[in-house]
């Protein structure tokens, strides 16, 4: 798939996945790759640049086992992003759909 | 490729990025491992889900602004590292290579005392079984106590020798920073 495409992607699903909850960046990527084929490698880039554009935060918390994990959460301007590229995804879906209904109608 | 060697590469490869920006990209990554071989992963299988260092590298360099990279060296900076890399050989020439000659020749020397040290008892021992010098128990007592001795001060010198060694590198390394500039 074009990079990117899929970079967009990966975008919308992490800032829903830490509107879910906090998540740390390991737990992500195992989140993450549960449902969509990626290179784990790939996501910290993206998340250094969604905390530099204050999408989200990030703190330091205590692990049961082994040293503090650094945890990702949701800021404000992240959540109204986030709304922002679901609608953007929503529309662009149901219109890829649509196009392929119309083209495949007529074979 | 091991978890070391991952983390060096990347280290390498993000050398555009300044220092503390560079730290904390591998601070996140050695995390990510912690927390894959917690889960019973491999060193191995965590790499091959992370992707290729320089694919990860590539990603990153993307992902931040321009103004986060290092400024690239002008020309001033080139003509400064110039002329500092020529004082630093002249100083380097004029009153320090003389002395760390003269020191690692003295060292070298030591080593003769070690010879001496365990080989001449046995002179002693030659003559009292030979010639009937001396007394036979005499001379093996100075054997044993020559090759102690020459042993400790081996030892010792091994010791010399690596902090020499160390410091020698210190100091190399030292005067490629300066002229490098950081």
């Amino acid at each position: 798939m074009n990079t990117q495409f899929k970079k967009g992607i990966l975008e919308l699903c992490v800032l829903v996945l830490i509107y879910k909850k906090d998540q740390y960046g390991y737990e992500l990527a195992q989140n993450i790759s549960k449902n969509i084929d990626l290179a784990e490698g790939s996501l910290y880039p993206l998340l250094r640049r969604l905390t530099k554009e204050e999408y989200c935060t990030t703190y330091l918390a205590e692990s049961k086992e082994g040293p503090p994990r650094k945890y990702y959460q949701l800021t404000d301007k992240g959540k109204s992003y986030m709304d922002f590229l679901i609608k953007e995804w929503e529309m662009f879906s149901v219109n890829v759909n649509e196009l392929i209904k119309e083209a495949l109608k007529d074979e | 490729m091991n978890k070391e060697q991952y983390l060096k590469e990347l280290k390498q490869l993000l050398s555009p990025l300044t220092k503390e920006e560079r730290d904390e990209i591998l601070y996140d990554y050695r995390e990510h491992f912690d927390n894959g071989m917690r889960d019973g992963k491999t060193e191995l299988e965590i790499i091959n889900e992370l992707g290729l260092p320089n694919e990860v590298a590539e990603n990153m360099l993307e992902e931040l602004p321009d103004a986060e990279q290092q400024p690239k060296k002008s020309n001033t900076d080139y003509a400064r590292m110039i002329v500092l890399a020529i004082v630093l050989i002249f100083v380097n020439c004029i009153f320090v290579l003389a002395p760390v000659v003269a020191i690692i020749g003295a060292y070298i020397s030591l080593y003769s005392v070690v010879f001496t040290f365990i080989f001449s008892p046995f002179v002693f021992l030659y003559h009292s079984l030979v010639n009937d010098v001396g007394s036979v128990i005499a001379s093996l007592f100075t054997l044993g106590m020559g090759i102690s001795a020459g042993v400790l001060v081996f030892l010792a010198l091994l010791w010399i020798g690596k902090w020499i060694y160390r410091i020698i590198r210190m100091y190399i390394n030292f005067n490629i920073k300066l002229v490098r500039g950081y």
